[in-house]
Formats: C-alpha cells, sequence, structure tokens
C-alpha cells in the first residue's frame, strides 16, 4: 500500500539523538510512534533525557518522551527486583554457574545494551546436569510452568527436543522466567556445543555468571539471525550494536568474535550479523566496523536472509512495507529450528497425543 | 488517498484513508471542527480496506493498529464505528503522555467530574446528558490524568451511545445533524455518535468528583459517598496504563480515589442523575474539593 507518511530516520536518531529535535515537530510524534512500535522508545528517550534533548523538544514531545522514560525505569525496576530475588534464593542453590542471559546480563554487566531495554522475562541458563534441581528449586521458590505447558507431553517434549523448560511464571508476582540448558533447540541447524560455551563464562556480581563479551554477541546474534522471526530487527541490531562496542578496541573485538564463532561453529550467522550492524547502524555513524570487516576477507554468507532483514529495518522506519520479508524470515526460522521430517513426527505425535488426552477427559 | 490532520483537546491525529468512502463521511460529519495540529501529532493512522483473501469474502476495513490480540475487522458499512474504536485502541494503547481511565470526564465551573463505566452502567448516556445540559465535555472514552500537574487534559472526541440510549440522547439533542445517523449490527448492538465541541488542546482543570453510575430500572437516584479503599478497587479496573506508568500511575491512582470525594450514583431517571450532580458540582465551585 502507498502511503503519504514520510519516512522516520529511527536507526539515525538512536546513533545521534539530538538529530530528534531537528525533525519537524509533527513527524517526531511519527518517529516516537515508529520507535515504540520496533521496541526502542525507550532507549531513545533515554539518551535525549541524558544528552540534555529534551529541553529543546515541543512539550508533547516531551511528554511522551518522558512517558516512556516512566515505563521503561519501572520495568527495569522489575527486572531488578528479580534477579536480585535471584541473586538470594537461586544462585546460591546450584552447583555450578547460574548464566544471566540477555536483559539480565546486560543489567549485571552495566552494558549500554541494557538502556532503554524492556524485558519480557528473566532468561536463566544451567548446565544440563543441575536442570532438574534448577527446576525443583525454582518451583519452591513459587514458580510454576506456564499451566498451557504444564502437561506430560510438553515437559518431555521441551526437554528431548529444545534448549528450555517449558517458560515458567511465579504464582504471587506473575514474573516470567525461561529456564535454559542450551541457547539453541537440539534440533536446530546450528548447534554451538554448550560445553565450549560454558567453560568460558566470567563471574558477574552477585555470584551470577555471564557469557564472555564475545560469546554475548554470538549469542545475541544467533537469537536475532538464525532462532528469532525477524521480528524487531531494529531492537536486535541496537543490541548487537551497543555489545560491540562494550569494549574498548572495536577492531580487535571484532576480529576476536569472528574467530570465536568459527571455533563453536557458527561464523556464517555471526559473520552475517556483524554486516547488518555495519549496513545499518554502522553506516549511520561512520564507525570503524567496515575497515574491520575486510580483513575477513571472505564473502558475507546468508545473503538472501540479509536482505530479507534490511527490508524489514526498511519497514520499520516507514521505507515501504515487507509482507514476503517478514514471510521469509518467518519460514526459514522454523526451518532451520526443525527439519521438516521432524518437524512432521512432531505435529503427529502431539495429535497424537491431544487426541489420546481428549478421550481419557471424556471418558473420565 | 485523503489525509486528515485534526487536534482533538490535547491529542493530535493524523489520518490517512485509502477506498473507504464513508468514512470520509463520518470525519466530515464529526471531526470538521477540530484544529488542524500546530506541532507534535501523537497518532499516524492508516485506514484500508482488509488485504488478502479476505477482501474477496467481503469489504473489510481495517487500521495499521498493533493490538495485543488480532483485530477483527469490521465491515465496510460500519466505518464510522470502525474508525472510532480503532482510534480508541492508538490511543489508549500508544499514548505515554497521560495516565488513561476508562471514564468519561466533564468540566463544570473549573473542576471536572469523572465517571468511569462499566459498559451498561450509563456513562456516555449520562457524558451525552451533561454535555447537553452545558457540561464542558473533556473526554467519553478515556479520562486522562497529565502526571505533570495531575490535572484533566480533554480528548473530546465525539460522544458513542449504544441501543436505548440513543433515543433518549435524540430527545435532548436540540441542533440538528450533532447525533449522527445509527449504526446497526455492531458488536456492541446499535450505536451513534454525538458531536462534541473541541476544547483547548492546553487546558488542564484539577478533579473535583468521581462517580460510578450504576443504572438500573426502579432505582431512585442518589450519591452514595465510598470509602476510598473501595473508590480504588473499584478504580483498578478502570485503570488502563497505570503500571506502565510507574510512580506516575500511582499517584494518579491516589488523586481520583483518595484527594477527592467518590460517589456510586444508583439512578433510573436521567433528570434525577443530573439534578443531583449539579448540586454536587455547584456547591464545589471554590472549594478545594475536599470531603464532604
Amino acid at each position: 500500500m502507498r502511503s503519504g507518511f514520510p519516512p522516520s530516520p529511527l536507526i539515525a536518531a538512536l546513533v545521534n539523538p539530538t538529530r530528534v529535535a531537528s525533525l519537524d515537530a509533527a513527524e517526531r510524534g511519527l518517529l516516537f510512534q515508529r520507535a515504540r512500535r520496533a521496541g526502542v522508545i525507550g532507549r531513545l528517550a533515554l539518551d535525549l533525557e541524558a544528552t540534555g534533548g529534551l529541553a529543546a523538544l515541543d512539550e508533547a514531545s516531551r511528554n511522551a518522551l518522558e512517558g516512556a522514560v516512566r515505563h521503561y525505569r519501572y520495568r527495569r525496576g522489575l527486572l531488578a527486583r528479580e534477579v536480585d530475588l535471584m541473586t538470594r534464593d537461586f544462585v546460591p542453590f546450584i552447583e555450578g554457574p547460574v548464566v544471566a542471559l540477555k536483559g539480565a546480563a546486560y543489567l549485571l554487566t552495566g552494558s549500554s545494551a541494557a538502556r532503554g531495554r524492556i524485558s519480557a522475562d528473566l532468561d536463566l541458563l544451567v548446565s544440563e546436569d543441575t536442570i532438574d534441581a534448577a527446576a525443583d528449586r525454582l518451583r519452591e521458590l513459587g514458580f510454576r510452568p506456564h499451566p498451557d505447558k504444564d502437561n506430560p507431553y510438553d515437559r518431555l517434549y521441551y526437554r528431548r527436543w529444545m534448549h528450555e523448560l517449558p517458560p515458567f511464571e511465579h504464582g504471587e508476582r506473575h514474573s516470567e522466567l525461561d529456564l535454559h540448558f542450551r541457547i539453541l533447540p537440539r534440533t536446530h541447524r546450528y548447534q554451538p556445543p554448550i560445553e565450549k560455551l560454558l567453560a568460558n563464562v566470567v563471574p558477574a556480581a552477585g555470584g551470577w555468571h555471564v557469557w564472555s563479551p564475545a560469546d554475548r554477541v554470538i549469542h545475541a546474534a544467533l537469537h536475532f539471525l538464525v532462532d528469532g522471526e525477524g521480528t524487531h530487527p531494529v531492537r536486535h541490531l541496537l543490541e548487537l550494536y551497543d555489545l560491540l562496542r562494550d569494549l574498548p578496541n572495536a577492531v580487535e573485538f571484532r576480529e576476536a568474535v569472528v574467530a570465536r564463532a568459527r571455533r563453536l561453529g557458527v561464523v556464517r550467522p555471526v559473520l552475517a550479523a556483524l554486516w547488518l550492524v555495519d549496513a545499518t547502524f554502522g553506516a549511520v555513524s561512520g564507525a570503524d566496523g567496515r575497515l574491520a570487516h575486510r580483513s575477513f576477507a571472505i564473502a558475507v554468507p546468508l545473503a538472501p536472509a540479509r536482505r530479507a532483514v534490511l527490508r524489514m529495518v526498511a519497514a520499520e522506519e516507514g521505507r515501504g512495507r515487507a509482507p514476503l520479508a517478514g514471510l521469509f524470515l518467518y519460514v526459514r526460522s522454523h526451518w532451520l529450528r526443525m527439519p521438516p521430517w521432524l518437524l512432521a513426527r512432531h505435529l503427529f505425535v502431539k495429535w497424537r497425543w491431544r487426541r489420546q488426552r481428549t478421550a481419557r477427559t471424556a471418558a473420565g | 488517498m485523503d489525509v486528515h490532520a485534526f487536534q482533538v483537546g490535547a491529542v493530535a491525529y493524523r489520518i490517512e484513508i485509502t477506498g473507504v468512502p464513508r468514512m470520509r463521511d463520518h470525519l466530515q460529519r464529526f471531526y470538521r471542527d477540530y484544529p488542524a495540529p500546530p506541532g507534535h501529532v501523537d497518532h499516524w493512522l492508516r485506514f484500508s480496506p482488509s488485504r488478502g483473501w479476505r477482501r474477496f469474502m467481503r469489504r473489510d476495513v481495517i487500521a495499521d493498529v498493533p493490538a495485543p490480540m488480532p483485530i477483527i475487522p469490521l465491515p465496510a458499512r460500519l466505518a464510522g464505528v470502525a474508525f472510532e474504536s480503532f482510534l480508541n485502541l492508538a490511543t489508549s494503547s500508544e499514548n505515554d503522555r497521560f495516565v488513561f481511565f476508562h471514564a468519561a470526564s466533564l468540566m463544570r465551573a473549573g473542576r471536572v467530574l469523572i465517571l468511569p463505566g462499566v459498559p451498561g452502567a450509563g456513562k456516555s448516556t449520562l457524558a451525552a446528558a451533561l454535555m447537553l445540559d452545558g457540561w464542558t465535555l473533556l473526554s467519553d472514552e478515556y479520562a486522562l490524568i497529565d502526571p505533570h500537574v495531575r490535572r484533566l487534559a480533554p480528548l473530546p472526541r465525539p460522544v458513542s451511545l449504544k441501543n436505548e440510549s440513543i433515543a433518549i440522547i435524540r430527545e435532548r439533542c436540540h441542533r440538528q445533524g450533532d447525533l449522527g445517523p445509527v449504526h446497526r449490527g455492531t458488536p456492541k448492538g446499535d450505536v451513534a455518535f454525538l458531536r462534541a465541541p473541541s476544547v483547548a488542546a492546553d487546558a488542564r482543570w484539577p478533579a473535583g468528583a468521581v462517580v460510578f453510575p450504576e443504572y438500573r430500572s426502579g432505582a431512585s437516584a442518589r450519591l452514595v459517598r465510598l470509602e476510598s479503599v473501595e473508590a480504588l478497587t473499584r478504580l483498578l479496573v478502570s485503570a488502563m496504563n497505570f503500571a506502565a506508568q510507574g510512580e506516575a500511575g500511582m499517584s494518579a491512582l491516589a488523586l481520583l480515589s483518595n484527594e477527592v470525594p467518590v460517589f456510586a450514583l444508583p439512578y433510573e431517571r436521567l433528570d434525577d442523575a443530573l439534578t443531583l450532580l449539579g448540586e454536587l458540582f455547584s456547591g464545589m465551585t471554590c472549594s478545594s474539593g475536599g470531603r464532604g
């Protein structure tokens, strides 16, 4: 559908928030709406607040951003409280490292990727031999598996085929928690060895562990490009852009990330993810990224997926729509997660189990 | 493609409509008096016939509003209803400037009456009748608290009247054309809209009282004072984004449950309810809205 709405410089505004002030007042509202839908309004608002850029805006724009900051602070408080409670009640009770993933890890390490980020749940990882003890401890703390998934079929399915247990929800706080034992499903095309990741964890505050800086980039890249369905590309690319700047020497760090990815057998998606960061945030910031890439001296893989992601980014900025790119990335993510013969088997077993359960319920 | 931009009280919209001619009629009738937005535009929405296979089944209208649930498109003949409900959805789910309560709000003598409504309680009927009685309508669907000043902000979109209340308000409405056509067979039954006058974008008024209307046949109208705990419990049902707004949300809840008088208003006869509310607000002009 053609639209008369102008595109919004969403990525440019994230890289350089003072740009927001130079936008036409009406179009600023459109930028905020797009940033909100892309899941990055909290970040934009925090950065403008920190740089004193809010004062240069009209009152309505300022109020809109202040509201986004209020929302972010509230959600960040919820996550921080969950992390605090688990520091006291969970981490010391598990043998071996408890790895905080994604938002919780960024919070614990003070990464810029935590700025403005709203986490829907707390993501943890423990080694597979402690997963039962960890799940028992969570139950003692009042967490329950999500009622939809609390049945023999899903319990077995998640343990045998997935990378996490069925999602937990706390009975009183209603906070959600995912307990992982791998970073990608067992059925996934890519199989980065979990022992190698666990061997490199680094301690964080409160007895927690987090992935090494390079592994944090790799996990975010895999989550975005081979496990995720391609939604919210700007938010994911911003996360990678932040993680890549967490260490002072960007060029060396990137080379370390690529070398590590190669050892983990996931160099293709990681190279593609770095290329995408350069093509979006890097292109705007004029950062050192492209130079670093030349040193790889190999063709960047995953061309169709990269093209599709760029189209999705364009759609988030209001430059056209991307229904086919979205469909392509969706189908691709499921294809990677589970080969078709396994998917057929999964659907058949699930159908048979559901039918038996229905029969039992009817008989009982 | 039509483009419409208007400032409805504190909130500005820009609307693009493609291929839904009836929507233009709705906008012509109900939105022509709102001024153009002078600056910031909060909500940018596109309306179009639904895409994909559905369009071969019947003519539907959709908007590009991200919703918590899949949006069920409304048929094109209900374009006016579709327009209003998508605007409600966009406003309540994508606006961080205000704390939203599902309530009508009206101003008299510088103080605001807030009418939170469960469906069928008579919120919109009462709001329409009060407006026709000379009160300034701030909003029919959402009462907006500006967290900076803890006062009510205006969003005077058309009042949505349902079923029996359409005839009741038609009797009281003397300006031809203010009450629009009746849309039949909507998810809420018959619906008609009543035009509301524009209110200045920067107008903010303090809360005067919260009244929960309770329309019941056979009830004699009276104002029943509620304890603040009961007021809070009832208001929570209507508080749409107080959690997302953090402390500003709590502060708004405290304002409406504990700092102004809160009443239940059982009523059957509309005129009796209007009299009681008029008396309540006539004594309030210069007082601080304290406990009475």
